[in-house]
């Protein structure tokens, strides 16, 4: 299994137990733990993007035949945990005390987060071909 | 890799890259322009059925024609797998454009086109693992008797 598909898997998991912690903080009954707003987009994205997104990135660069070129997969993992952690900053952030600087963190998220997934797709479509 | 699971694959990444594009937007747009927000909403249906349907969905069938287990080298009911995989792949694009359009028919049509495409696709990983089961019985039943012989 190559550096970068375990380094996937392994921030996986991490964001997989973030993802059902911020469940269980949501969950708590008023006045026990913190209030977090807007916590729920948080825990949703920590689930699917960083859970199973980079979960499926990973075995799949795994799993699809390839030259052994780690490299864009390395920017792809820079870019969607990035983007990703900067969401997991910011969105709640804007939420509680507003501001131009967690905005553009917002949007910084957002292009990083995206970035990603279109170098990912150019990574693999010439991968995937008929036998 | 089989033909069904390459047309299935790129399927799964035009929706990332779309469903991503519309989910950067969601993010992106309400800082900028806090009044365009509401307008964002109706995009978040499409953004969720282009990711967890489109991308993901597409992505498990196509992997998963490729590499479950093959009976004999042959994978079977090629055709209950490829209609199934057609099926959800024109759902998503059914629902996401109802959705997009605020056309609730055409919502549930793609719903009910990829709730048939998944059960085609599914009555042939049932036939393929069956098949592959009673295989490995015997090859396991043949092993046995002939540690004992």
């Amino acid at each position: 299994m190559p550096r970068v598909s375990r380094a996937f898997v392994r921030t996986a998991l991490a964001c997989l137990a973030a993802g059902l912690l911020a469940g269980v903080l949501g969950a708590l009954p008023g006045g026990v733990g913190p209030r977090i707003p807007a916590l729920e987009p948080v825990r949703m994205h920590l689930l699917v993007v960083g859970w199973l997104t980079g979960l499926v990135v990973g075995v799949a660069h795994w799993l699809f035949p390839s030259r052994g070129r780690d490299a864009p997969l390395w920017i792809v993992y820079a870019l969607l945990y990035g983007g990703l952690g900067m969401r997991v900053v910011a969105e709640p952030s804007r939420a509680a005390w507003g501001g131009a600087p967690w905005g553009t963190l917002l949007v910084l998220s957002a292009v990083t987060q995206a970035a990603a997934l279109f170098t990912f797709a150019a990574v693999l479509w010439p991968r995937v071909r008929g036998s | 890799m089989p033909r069904l699971t390459v047309w299935a694959v790129r399927a799964s990444l035009v929706c990332l890259v779309l469903g991503a594009l519309l989910g950067a937007a969601l993010l992106a747009v309400p800082p900028l322009d806090p009044s365009a927000t509401g307008g964002l909403v109706r995009l978040v249906p499409v953004h969720v059925e282009l990711l967890a349907v489109g991308w993901l969905v597409q992505l498990a069938l196509g992997v998963a024609y490729w590499i479950l287990p093959r009976a004999g080298g042959r994978r079977p009911a090629p055709r209950a797998a490829g209609a199934g995989a057609a099926g959800v792949a024109s759902g998503v694009a059914c629902a996401a454009a109802g959705a997009l359009a605020g056309a609730g028919w055409a919502v549930l049509a793609g719903r009910v086109l990829e709730v048939v495409g998944a059960a085609l696709f599914g009555w042939h990983v049932a036939v393929r693992l069956s098949r592959w089961r009673r295989l490995d019985r015997r090859r396991r039943q043949e092993v046995e008797a002939r540690a004992e012989g």
